[in-house]
């Protein structure tokens, strides 16, 4: 009697095994679709179909963006939605998540293969690169050809190019300022006050004598914010992606390094990146720096106790600043601006394997890069009642609205594609376009524009390197540790944790993509 | 001979004195700071950033509370989620820990080294995010849903350890037994002989859980996208994130005036007390089951 006891626990045992391995079969199945189908329904709509309203069966995206939600979100969502029922037979869920949210969520959704359309991605958040090698993201340049045209069109095939992995599209750029440029902001009343020549500053040094003035006569102030803007504003081509890891090239139109712009050096070991860390601990010892390395600065400038800071521009950074503040601002731009891959990945809509109405989704980006109605729905909600306009570009709060605490209202928003297609705010000058369009084509395309450091080969040496500038990096550019004694120590840790390989890894992956390059150019 | 045995576990009175000022200097050091969350949230912006932290404020505001409260609907909303939550899940916590400790505890039990096995290893290994991700969204649809938020930390492994000693130790066989043979079946010694007995170790494991639940914000961050659904401390981190990014994405003139009046650190210390001071209330009720209950491993009492 026991004996029968004994096997029908057997069998229950075995049963609940059996079903916990169908499910996991299940699950595993659901998180990774089908390739081949998606190409099979791709492919039937290339036959030369008319894309119309009345031959889509009706469809709901989901789209995870990375901003902060409004009030009026789902007022406005309706809106969207029947604009869009009506353009493409489609409704879209538009989730939008502040940085936190975004962190926490978006890993676990694109892991888990949970239904989702569209993604935010960027070099900074929600890796691209990683991605892409993951194979989170679907490839979209068939999508692109057949539905995308205007979206190509409008943005600037240099943000195209930064985006290729293997020749292969995996993201829409965002189409809104491209590059970096440094420059140092000063308070305006000090610089009229001691009839300051500040359109002589050319580069990060030529400060200095401005700064002795400040701290002469005027001791309450803190001279200048912390440096570490001034040492990126020496123009280099950062080869790893990652902008504090050792390994570089020249810029070609670079007065910095006269070096080739072929062999990658270490930057850290050069003798500008010396001379920098030298004139910091001398500026730090004379007072003109904040003695703690780790200083947070921002309530001093709300205050006004500090005369200049430098800065990663971006256009009409200056006037933002200044009303923000509540007190004018002169700036002068340093060094030459430049476009570097991590610049071009600094935001992108990516499709999600597991998405499931792909067309549907670029059918929409599409709209969102060319539509103005739809962008502008988006950025500052409905006309009449979150804003009105002022003139064919200007806007501001629709009466009743409190600007203070608007219902509905991103701003310039980067954060919804094109930048080029929407209204600004009444405050901002005419020539807002132009000025984007001006810092664009100012910025000069640095030599591996589009090159993408794959780090899994030297990992371990990454970490290791990460370790040492975790603890050297930041005292050497603050200038608050004697670099005749702490130079050489770092260089020595670089040294050992193996920088020597990681550059040579730099240069054998850039040969070969260049080797890549010129092939493809030379093709007819 | 009565005097020299009392004596034999006694300290020298001026080592008593030194341990009492150990201890008094280490509640000051644990309570000045709360103090100071308290004042800061009740400074204003401007003298915050003119003069930093300061326990007396010179200028007293209550704008940083305006923030926070501008949205009453939802914080009204979430505070129902959060106190539902707590209250469901730490009831329903307690029942799953309960049972299971008890199974554990009871050394007839013919499971117990396999039940005792899957305790253990789950709590060496876990399987990590993104399988339970998967387990609680694909395979039991649980995301978007008020279970979402108890589920999870309804059963751990610490406090079924916790609890199983505590019955191992307090409840002795004898009386399990003694009971049986007066005829009380499983389910009756359970409820009316265990659960009684067992009062200071639940009341223990019931606070951990209580906190657990009351200030968890993870589970919510995850798995809740419905706005109904968004707890106290969930909706109290994102105003703090939402703070953030406006505050380094002005983009208009209304966005920076908006963005210079925001009183970003007050809120911080705001959302502070808001989530702290329930639970400061409640903890001194527990206080008396507290010295009894908590007995991990060994003898103690």
């Amino acid at each position: 009697m026991n004996h029968s006891r004994y096997r029908y626990h057997r069998i229950v045992l075995i049963l609940v095994v059996s079903v916990l391995l169908f499910i996991g079969a299940g699950c595993q199945k659901q998180g990774k679709p089908d390739i081949t189908l998606y190409s099979a329904t791709s492919q039937s709509s290339q036959t030369g179909q008319e894309v119309t309203q009345s031959n889509l069966p009706p469809a709901e995206l989901v789209f995870y963006n990375y901003a902060n939600p409004m009030p009026d979100q789902a007022k406005v969502m309706d809106e969207v939605n029947k604009y869009l029922k009506r353009k493409i037979n489609a409704t879209i869920r538009i989730i939008t998540l502040n940085p936190t949210e975004f962190e926490a969520k978006i890993p676990a959704i694109l892991a888990s293969g949970q239904p989702a359309d569209l993604v935010f991605t960027s070099s900074w958040t929600n890796n691209y690169l990683a991605n892409v090698s993951r194979g989170a993201f679907l490839p979209l340049d068939h999508l692109l050809k057949q539905y995308g045209i205007g979206m190509q069109k409008s943005i600037p095939s240099i943000l195209w190019k930064g985006m290729l992995v293997d020749n292969q599209t995996y993201a829409v750029p965002l189409n809104k300022e491209i590059g970096h440029q440094y420059g140092i902001l000063m308070r305006k009343d000090i610089v009229d006050k001691y009839h300051l020549k500040i359109n002589h500053i050319r580069t990060w040094q030529d400060i200095e004598p401005f700064l002795q003035i400040v701290h002469q006569h005027e001791p309450q102030l803190r001279p200048l914010d912390t440096p570490e803007m001034l040492y990126r504003s020496i123009p280099m081509n950062h080869i790893a992606g990652d902008w504090y890891l050792p390994g570089a090239i020249n810029i070609g139109e670079s007065p910095a390094f006269k070096r080739d712009d072929t062999n990658v050096f270490n930057q850290y070991a050069t003798p500008e990146f010396k001379h920098f860390v030298e004139t910091m601990y001398r500026w730090n010892q004379a007072g003109y720096l904040p003695k703690d390395p780790m200083y947070e600065a921002e309530n001093d400038w709300k205050t006004g106790q500090i005369f200049a800071g430098a800065l990663s521009y971006a256009p009409n950074y200056v006037y933002e600043r200044s009303s923000q503040l509540g007190y004018d601002l002169d700036y002068v731009n340093i060094g030459q601006g430049v476009i570097e891959t991590g610049d071009v990945q600094s935001g992108a809509f990516a499709i999600p394997r597991s998405s499931e109405q792909p067309e549907r989704a670029m059918m929409f980006l599409e709209l969102l890069y060319t539509d103005p109605y739809l962008a502008n729905l988006l950025k500052h909600g409905i006309e009449g009642v979150h804003y009105v306009k002022v003139d064919d570009k200007h806007i501001e709060p629709a009466p009743g609205i409190d600007p203070l605490n608007p219902k509905y209202d991103y701003g310039y928003g980067w954060m919804w594609g094109n930048i080029f297609i929407s209204y600004f705010d009444k405050s901002y000058p005419q020539d807002t376009y132009e000025q984007y369009e001006a810092f664009n084509s100012g910025n000069i395309p640095a030599p591996a524009l589009g090159f993408n450091m794959n780090i899994a080969p030297v990992s371990t040496e990454v970490a290791a390197i990460n370790n040492v500038l975790a603890e050297y990096y930041r005292p050497l550019i603050n200038g608050t540790v004697n670099p005749q004694k702490v130079l050489p120590v770092f260089l020595q840790k670089l040294q050992s944790a193996g920088v020597e390989r990681l550059i040579a890894e730099e240069q054998k992956q850039l040969d070969l993509w260049r080797a890549a390059q010129s092939l493809t150019s030379s093709m007819p | 001979m009565e005097q020299t045995s009392s004596k034999f576990n006694q300290l020298p009175k001026s080592w008593n004195l030194v341990f009492n000022l150990i201890l008094i200097v280490l509640c000051v050091v644990c309570i000045i700071p709360i103090i100071l969350v308290y004042a800061i949230s009740f400074t204003s912006e401007a003298s915050l950033s003119a003069k930093g932290y300061q326990f007396l404020p010179s200028e007293w505001s209550l704008d940083a509370y305006r923030y926070v409260f501008r949205n009453g609907d939802q914080i009204l909303q979430s505070a129902y989620v959060t106190i539902g939550v707590t209250a469901i899940g730490t009831l329903f916590s307690l029942l799953v820990t309960a049972l299971f400790s008890y199974v554990l505890s009871r050394r007839d039990f013919r499971y117990r080294n396999v039940m005792a096995f899957f305790l253990f290893f789950t709590m060496l290994f876990n399987g990590g995010l993104v399988p339970s991700y998967i387990v609680n969204t694909n395979v039991l649809h649980l995301a978007d849903t008020f279970w979402i938020l108890i589920l999870p930390y309804s059963l751990s492994a610490f406090n079924v350890i916790i609890l199983r000693t505590f019955m191992q130790q307090s409840i002795e066989t004898a009386i399990l037994e003694a009971a049986r043979i007066d005829g009380a079946g499983e389910w009756y010694i359970f409820a009316r002989i265990v659960l009684p007995l067992s009062k200071p170790g639940l009341a223990t494991v019931g606070l951990f859980t209580l906190v657990t639940y009351w200030n968890d914000w993870f589970l919510g961050q995850l798995y809740i996208t419905n706005p109904k659904l968004v707890s106290l401390q969930y909706m109290l981190m994102k105003l703090q994130s939402n703070i953030d990014f406006v505050t380094s994405n002005a983009t208009s003139a209304t966005n920076n005036m908006l963005m210079a009046q925001i009183p970003a650190e007050g809120a911080r210390m705001a959302i502070l007390v808001i989530v702290l001071t329930p639970i400061l209330c409640a903890y001194p009720f527990f206080q008396k089951y507290f010295v009894k209950g908590l007995t991990i491993g060994g003898i103690k009492g």
